[in-house]
C-alpha cells in the first residue's frame, strides 16, 4: 500500500531492470533479505529515515550489512538511491517492488485471519476456493485472532470475505434487532 | 403480565432468523487514515460512489463526499470520537437514502429517518436517494392550484401555489417560524370531508428543522400537536448539536419524503428552516474537506447547494399524477442585509419572497410582512378567483398609504384625498394583522378585504378595527351563511353575493357604530 509516488518510480524501474536481465527470482530474494532485516528491528529503518545521518554514513553501514549478502545489480541500486537522496523511502520502494511483481506474476496476497492456527491441510482447500473466485494464483499472509470464534477472515486488496463466527453473530444481532435484512 | 411459555419464545426466535443465510459475506473496505472535525480521510474503498453511505464501527455512518487519487473524504453523521486511525470502513453499495412512507407522518425523526420521538420503530420498507434530479419540463406542468396559508396578508397579496418556492425572509425574531408554522396548521381543513367535497386535495407536511435548538423544535412539535396538525406532518431536525454533515443532508431528507407524496399524487409542503444555517454546516465540512474556498469563505457550489434542492419543488403533469411539492426555504439575514451572500442566492432561486420586518414586528405589525417587497412571481395564478378581485386594490391601496405615510405625521394640512388615502391604508394595515396559529379560512379573508377595500371600515376608529372585523364575520355567518357558501363553492365573487354582501356590511355597520 505504497501511496508515495518517487517510491513507485523506482519500483518500477527496479522491476522493469530485473525482467531486462531475467532475473526477476534472484532480485526478489535480494528484496525479502532485506526487507526481512527491516522488518526484524525498528533501529535500521530509522537509521535510514533520519535525515542527519549523512549519506555518506548510511552507505557504509548498508555496504557492511549487504555487501555480500545481495546481488551486485541489487547492492548498486541502493547505492543509487542513497547517492539521490531517496533512502527515506527505501523501504516503500521494496514493498511496492513486492507488489508489483506479485501483479506481473499474477499472484493475489491475501492475508487470512483465523481463529487458531491452521494446519497445510486445513489451508488447502481455502487456497483452492480462492485461487478459483479469485482466478489467481494466492499467497497467504496468516495470522490467528481468538476473537472470531470460528471460521475465517479473508482480506484480498479492498475486499473482505468475511466467514468468520464473530461476523455470523453480530448479523444475527441486526436481524433480532431490527427484523430487516443487514446493512450489507 | 403476558403469560409467555419458553417455547414459544423459541418459536419466535427460530423464526427470525429463519431468514438469515449462512454465507461468506464479501464486503469493501478501506483504512481509516485521518479522522477528526467529523470528517474522516480513507484509503482503500477503490470501488466506492460519490455519495455513497460507508459504515464506521460503533454504528456511525458516514457519507462519501471526495473522491481523491488517493484517498477518499467522508463525513461522518456520528460521533467521531467513536472512530479511530486504522478502522475499518464498509461500503453498504447504496448512496445516502433514507426511508420514506405514510409511517413517517406524525413523527419527529433525524435526516437518516431513524426516530426521535420514541414512539417505537417505523415500518417502512420504500428507501429513496436523498440527492435525486429534479424533474425536467415534460413532467411538469405549471402552478395552477392555490394553497393556503392562512395569513391574510399572504394569501391575499402574496399567493402561493402548489409547487411554487416561496421564501421566506427576515431578521432573527420576526415571525419567520410562525408564518411557516400557520402554514402547516392551515392544512389540517384540507384533511377533512368537506375539503374533499369541495375538491380540495390533502397536503402533506414536512417541517425541516437545521441547526436550531433542540427547545425551539420541540416548542414547534408541541404547537403542532395542540392544534392537530402533527397527524399529517413530519418533523425533521437536526438541531444545533448535531454533526454539520447531518444538518448539510436535512433538507435534502424533507426534500426526498415530500417527493414520495409528490410522486404517488399526493401534495406536499416542505419548510426548510433555515437553509442559511445550512450553508454555514456546508460551509463548515467544505473547508474541513479543503475545498478552496469563495465569498464569505462559502464554497463555490453553495448556489448550487440550494438551487438544487429547490429545483425539486415541483407541480407534476397529469400523466404522473399530477401531486405537488411545494417548497418554504426561510433565510434569515443578518440586520436587514438582503445583499448578503446566500439571501440574494435563494432570493434568485425562488418563485418569490416574504419579507419580514423587524422595525414593522416591533410596531406592532404581525405578521411583520412588508408588502411593498414582498412578491410571488407565479402564484397569482392560483389565487381563487374571488380573492383576487378583492386583492387587486387592495394591493393599490396600501402602496399608495406606504407613498403618504411620512405625511400622516404632519396630521391636519392635508388635502381631503390624501386624507382618505391615509384613513384608509391605515385600516387596511390594521385588518391585515392577524394572531399567531389563527390561520383564517378563505372565505372569510375575502369577506373581511372585500369591508376594507369598500371603505366601510373608513368610519370605524382603527383600534376597533380587529373587533369590527370578528364580529362582522359573526354577523355573516349567522345571519348570512349563503355568502361564505357561495365563496367556498364557486371560488368566486358573483354579482349576487356582491350585492349580498354589501348589504351585510351596511346593516352592520349601523349596528357597530352604536357600539363605538
Amino acid at each position: 500500500m505504497a501511496v508515495n509516488k518517487v517510491a513507485v518510480k523506482y519500483a518500477k524501474s527496479l522491476l522493469n531492470f530485473a525482467e531486462e536481465r531475467k532475473a526477476l527470482q534472484a532480485f526478489s530474494n535480494d528484496v525479502d533479505a532485506v526487507l526481512h532485516v527491516f522488518g526484524q528491528t525498528d533501529d535500521v529503518k530509522r537509521f535510514f529515515k533520519n535525515p542527519i545521518i549523512k549519506a555518506k554514513d548510511k552507505a557504509a553501514v548498508f555496504t557492511s550489512l549487504f555487501k555480500d549478502r545481495v546481488s551486485n545489480e541489487f547492492f548498486e541500486f541502493i547505492a543509487l538511491m542513497i547517492r539521490k537522496g531517496r533512502e527515506n523511502v527505501l523501504e516503500e520502494v521494496l514493498l511496492s517492488f513486492v507488489e508489483f511483481k506479485n501483479e506481473a506474476l499474477g499472484i493475489v496476497p491475501v492475508a487470512l485471519t483465523t481463529s487458531y492456527p491452521l494446519s497445510s491441510q486445513e489451508l488447502e482447500p481455502i487456497k483452492t476456493a480462492f485461487e478459483k473466485i479469485l482466478n489467481k494464483k494466492v499467497l497467504f499472509t496468516l495470522a490467528v485472532d481468538e476473537k472470531l470464534i470460528g471460521g475465517f477472515v479473508a482480506k484480498c486488496k479492498d475486499q473482505i470475505y468475511d466467514a468468520s463466527l464473530q461476523h455470523q453473530l453480530a448479523l444475527i444481532k441486526t436481524q433480532l434487532k431490527f427484523g430487516g435484512p443487514s446493512l450489507n | 403480565m403476558v403469560d409467555l411459555k419458553p417455547d414459544e419464545i423459541t418459536a419466535i426466535i427460530r423464526k427470525q432468523i429463519s431468514g438469515y443465510q449462512n454465507e461468506v459475506d464479501v464486503y469493501d473496505f478501506g483504512t481509516v487514515l485521518q479522522v477528526g472535525d467529523g470528517i474522516a480521510r480513507v484509503y482503500g474503498l477503490s470501488k466506492v460512489m460519490a455519495s455513497e453511505l460507508v459504515e464506521f464501527p460503533n454504528d456511525v455512518f458516514g457519507m462519501v463526499l471526495n473522491l481523491e487519487e488517493d484517498s477518499v473524504g467522508c463525513v461522518l453523521f456520528g460521533d467521531s470520537s467513536l472512530v479511530k486511525e486504522g478502522d475499518q470502513v464498509k461500503r453498504t453499495g447504496r448512496v445516502a437514502s433514507m426511508p420514506v412512507g405514510n409511517a413517517m407522518l406524525g413523527r419527529v425523526i433525524t435526516p437518516l429517518g431513524t426516530p426521535l420521538d420514541g414512539k417505537g420503530p417505523i415500518n417502512t420498507d420504500q428507501f429513496l436517494p436523498m440527492e435525486r434530479k429534479a424533474l425536467g419540463v415534460i413532467q411538469r406542468q405549471p402552478v395552477k392550484e392555490s394553497l393556503q396559508i392562512g395569513i391574510s396578508a399572504i394569501d391575499a397579496m402574496i399567493p402561493i401555489g402548489r409547487g411554487q418556492r416561496e421564501l421566506i425572509i427576515g431578521d432573527r425574531q420576526t415571525g419567520k417560524t410562525a408564518v411557516a408554522v400557520d402554514a402547516i396548521i392551515n392544512q389540517k381543513f384540507t384533511h377533512t370531508e368537506e375539503a374533499k367535497k369541495l375538491g380540495i386535495n390533502p397536503v402533506f407536511c414536512i417541517y425541516v428543522a437545521v441547526g436550531q435548538k433542540n427547545s425551539t423544535v420541540a416548542q414547534v412539535v408541541a404547537k403542532l400537536q395542540e392544534n392537530g396538525a402533527m397527524e399529517y406532518s413530519t418533523v425533521i431536525a437536526a438541531s444545533a448539536s448535531d454533526p454539520a454533515p447531518l444538518q448539510f443532508i436535512a433538507p435534502y431528507a424533507g426534500a426526498t419524503l415530500g417527493e414520495f407524496f409528490r410522486d404517488n399524487g399526493k401534495h406536499a409542503l416542505v419548510i426548510y428552516d433555515d437553509l442559511s444555517k445550512q450553508a454555514v454546516a456546508y460551509r463548515e465540512l467544505s473547508l474541513l474537506l479543503r475545498r478552496p474556498p469563495g465569498r464569505e469563505a462559502y464554497p463555490g457550489d453553495v448556489f448550487y447547494l440550494h438551487s438544487r434542492l429547490l429545483e425539486r419543488a415541483s407541480k407534476l403533469s397529469e400523466d404522473l399524477g399530477g401531486g405537488s411539492l411545494t417548497a418554504l426555504p426561510v433565510i434569515e439575514t443578518q440586520q436587514g442585509d438582503v445583499s448578503a451572500y446566500i439571501p440574494t442566492n435563494v432570493i434568485s432561486i425562488t418563485d418569490g419572497q416574504i419579507y419580514l420586518e423587524s422595525n414593522l414586528f416591533n410596531a406592532g405589525v404581525r405578521p411583520a410582512i412588508n408588502v411593498g417587497i414582498s412578491v410571488s412571481r407565479v402564484g397569482g395564478n392560483a389565487q381563487i378567483k374571488a380573492m383576487r378581485k378583492v386583492a387587486g386594490s387592495l394591493k393599490l391601496d396600501l402602496a399608495q398609504y406606504r407613498e403618504l405615510e411620512a405625511f400622516a405625521k404632519f396630521g391636519s394640512d392635508l388635502d381631503a384625498s390624501t386624507k382618505k388615502t391615509l384613513t384608509r391604508g391605515s385600516r387596511l394595515v390594521e385588518l391585515l394583522k392577524q394572531g399567531q396559529y389563527v390561520p383564517v379560512p378563505v372565505e372569510k379573508q375575502v369577506v373581511s378585504i372585500f369591508v376594507g377595500t369598500n371603505g366601510y371600515l373608513d368610519e370605524i376608529p382603527v383600534v376597533d378595527v380587529k373587533r369590527f372585523e370578528k364580529e362582522m364575520l359573526e354577523f355573516v355567518e349567522v345571519k348570512y351563511p349563503e355568502i361564505f357558501k357561495s365563496i367556498r363553492e364557486t371560488k368566486e365573487l358573483r354579482d349576487d353575493t356582491i350585492a349580498a354582501l354589501k348589504k351585510a356590511a351596511v346593516e352592520f355597520t349601523q349596528t357597530f357604530k352604536k357600539s363605538v
